[in-house]
């Protein structure tokens, strides 16, 4: 049994407990917390009090304490950087880029088993032929270049209405003993359609913030998105003998 | 081991079940016209396991819901349960000596560093969704993947953040797909402040991992009396594949896990299966249960596998009247979070994932339709074998279904209704998504059983290998205890060493490979 005292003051924590949720909010705030503080928050405390009254009061103290402090300044909901963005290239003086540092362990490691080596470009709507973007891909062992159409298309995604990879395969020895790879997408006719490139955050630490970049036809500059955290999606993949993924690098 | 109150077999639901998906089986299998799905022995195995599996849980949870009607009842002998003298101890709570504190210490250090390990960039979630675990060719190299306050996190927090405004008092109301989840990002929600997205919803996690942990220890202790078989699931709980899965993702599962198990404690707790209770204890545990489980369906689609066990367990035991009280409640405040967003916030509680189960109940309409074959081909694409696998790897079900043999029957009952509530919401959303965090509902009943399992072999090998006195046998037991949990726990934190399986299978089942 509950000595009725504490059960008081738990009855008392909860009333107190909505009022703090709900009272000198917008209204739709308040509706939505005052649901949850009366169906989850006044359920855990009477639940608490199967444990023993002491626990009840503290479970109580608790939600009201957790209450109080989703009122008090702190950390905003912020929005993280899109994981999904594309950019227009108009015409075959805009370009973008994307530099690989290639010098890392993992990187290394991985390329010294893999079988093949492909780059994979992500664009909006399908290509053809006559709606193509041309793909180069230059490091210190020379320069491959590439007019990639429909018949490269990649997984499961590729639609017009929605981002999908395009893989091209590089022959090996382009990345022998190379710490570096720079990566240009353009528009390969001028009376192409514009071609949409795909972009997304920049993740893995220890990446150059300044990896990818966009040059609009008169100067460079930085894809769109939140600096540091952008990038083009633009990457290389190592496969093994069986086309198993080992690495996916960027 | 209590053996003491093992029953004679008898006319049973758990074996009548089993002989009907038997016979059932081996129709399907011999009977309709042969596909690819009996083109080899591996995928003929594949497809019989399936097959059972989906058919004895159908069965066994018709016999027990149906046994609401007493001619139906009668079929199973005289199922004295009805007024539940096998009835476990009266509820109890922990003991409070220092080995119990020093369990329960012992066992959040585990959950603390399991979630701390298999956080961020490690996350199952996250990392099994990656080009480099063979499941995606759509996603990049982060995976499917968000950035919440600077931390890489599983893609869908990115569409919890409009709901955890809402409640912050920073964004308006806009519907998102997962509306119906908004109890989730309200516990998540009152810790933003202080924490920021990527710890509040990771905290969330880590509360609803621990409760699950001592959940199942109570509930091991309660119906497995003077056996370490509550310690044991507990531990395997603390080291589980689906809470290390999930550990700091933004998802509800950790949280609905724990609403699961505190549901199950609560009925237990309550005596909600007893008909031997006063008028008010059996109104406030009806009332008390339906609450649960109502949270349950606000976290996540919790409320469906606990009503489920809830008729399951409860059919032969329960008045009708009661099951109707606890499903109505629970529905009730389900609905009512709906009227309220739909009418008051704007929410939409459609598209995306909402629409998914209407989805799946589609699917089997058509899949009945057409037919046996339809239904045999269903079961080989959809292989229930392969989802059940991906959820409790091989290890955790030889030792559940010796568990099934090594507890008694009061025990073995209700763990079995657990398994077939759980599993049958996880195999009818098959046809749409085979998820193995579906079916992993079922760890309370899996781990305890084979915690039960992992007891007797203990005491086995305990007894075998050391005549000498109890100190001695205790000790022993403890190290052959200690060494099978360790190998499980091994299995599950396989991808701290760079190997994905567990997680690519616990992500999406294991498909028809053995």
């Amino acid at each position: 049994m509950i000595p009725r005292h504490i059960g008081r003051m738990s009855a008392g924590i909860a009333a107190l407990t909505l009022v703090v949720a709900i009272v000198d909010t917008p209204w739709e705030t308040a509706i939505a917390r005052g649901f949850f503080v009366v169906s989850i928050g006044f359920g855990l405390i009477a639940g608490s009090g199967l444990i023993g009254a002491r626990t009840q009061f503290a479970t109580g103290f608790v939600i009201l304490t957790l209450a109080v402090a989703q009122r008090l300044p702190g950390q905003p909901v912020s929005n993280p950087p899109s994981p999904n963005w594309t950019r227009t290239i108009a015409d075959t003086s805009q370009v973008a880029e994307h530099r690989f540092s290639l010098s890392e362990t993992a990187w290394k490691t991985a390329l010294s088993k893999s079988a093949n080596t492909s780059l994979l470009v992500c664009a909006e709507a399908i290509l053809d032929q006559l709606d193509a973007m041309t793909v180069t891909i230059a490091t210190s062992n020379g320069t491959f270049a590439r007019v990639v159409g429909a018949e490269d298309a990649y997984g499961a995604h590729p639609r017009p209405d929605r981002g999908g990879f395009y893989r091209i395969p590089i022959q090996r020895d382009l990345f022998d003993r190379v710490d570096g790879a720079t990566v240009t997408v353009s528009a390969s006719q001028t009376h192409t359609p514009p071609l949409r490139l795909c972009g997304t955050h920049s993740i893995r630490p220890g990446v150059d913030p300044n990896a990818s970049r966009f040059f609009d036809g008169t100067e460079w500059i930085a894809p769109p998105g939140p600096t540091g955290h952008t990038r083009w999606l633009i990457e290389l993949r190592l496969t093994d003998q069986a086309g198993r993924t080992i690495l996916a690098w960027y | 081991m209590n053996f003491q109150n093992r029953q004679p077999l008898g006319p049973r639901r758990d074996l009548a079940a089993g002989a009907c998906a038997f016979a059932i089986a081996g129709i399907a299998i011999n009977a309709v016209r042969p596909d690819d799905s009996v083109s080899t022995v591996p995928l003929l195995l594949d497809l019989a396991v399936s097959l059972w599996a989906t058919i004895w849980v159908a069965v066994f949870a018709t016999l027990s819901i149906g046994s609401i009607i007493p001619g139906v009842r009668r079929w199973f002998g005289p199922d004295a349960q009805r007024l539940d003298p096998n009835s476990p101890p009266r509820p109890h709570g922990f003991r409070s000596g220092n080995r119990d504190w020093g369990f329960a210490i012992l066992v959040a250090l585990i959950c603390v560093t399991e979630w701390g390990t298999h956080g961020g960039e490690r996350n199952g979630f996250l990392a099994s969704s990656r080009p480099e675990a063979g499941m995606e060719d759509w996603t990049a190299a982060d995976g499917y993947a968000t950035v919440l306050d600077g931390h890489p996190a599983q893609g869908d927090g990115l569409f919890l953040l409009n709901l955890v405004g809402l409640f912050t008092a920073e964004r308006p109301s806009l519907s998102g797909e997962f509306d119906r989840r908004a109890g989730h990002v309200w516990l998540a929600s009152l810790l933003q402040r202080p924490l920021g997205s990527y710890w509040a919803f990771a905290l969330v996690n880590l509360a609803g991992w621990y409760a699950s942990a001592i959940g199942v220890w109570w509930l091991g202790r309660h119906r497995w009396p003077q056996t370490w078989t509550g310690e044991l699931a507990s531990l395997m709980v603390a080291t589980g594949q689906g809470f290390i899965f999930m550990s700091t993702a933004p998802q509800a599962h950790p949280a609905a896990f724990g609403a699961f198990v505190t549901g199950l404690v609560l009925f237990d707790r309550m005596n909600v299966w007893s008909m031997v209770q006063t008028r008010r204890e059996h109104w406030v545990a009806v009332l008390g249960s339906a609450w649960m489980t109502g949270i349950a369906g606000l976290l996540y689609f919790g409320h469906i596998p606990l009503l489920l066990m809830t008729w399951i367990f409860g059919g032969p035991r329960m008045r009708v009247q009661s099951l109707v009280a606890v499903s109505a409640g629970a529905f009730a405040i389900v609905t009512a979070w709906q009227v309220v967003g739909e009418n008051l916030l704007g929410l939409r509680f459609s598209g995306g994932n909402n629409d998914l189960a209407g989805g799946a109940i589609r699917i089997w309409l058509r899949i009945i339709s057409e037919g046996g074959w339809s239904l045999r081909w269903q079961l080989h694409a959809g292989s229930i074998r392969g989802l059940l696998i991906g959820a409790f790897y091989y290890p955790w079900w030889i030792l559940a279904i010796i568990g099934i043999f090594a507890s008694p029957r009061r025990s073995r009952t209700w763990a079995l209704a657990i398994l077939a509530g759980t599993l049958l919401p996880a195999i009818a959303f098959s046809p749409q998504f085979r998820l193995p965090r579906a079916a992993y509902f079922a760890f309370p009943a899996v781990y305890l059983l084979a915690g039960a399992s992992v007891y007797m072999i203990s005491q086995a090998i305990a007894t075998r290998i050391t005549a000498r006195d109890d100190r001695w046998r205790t000790a022993a037991g403890l190290v052959a205890c200690a060494v099978v949990i360790a190998g499980l726990a091994t299995l599950t934190n396989l991808d701290l060493a760079g190997d994905q399986t567990f997680n690519v299978w616990f992500h999406e089942a294991q498909e028809n490979n053995w």
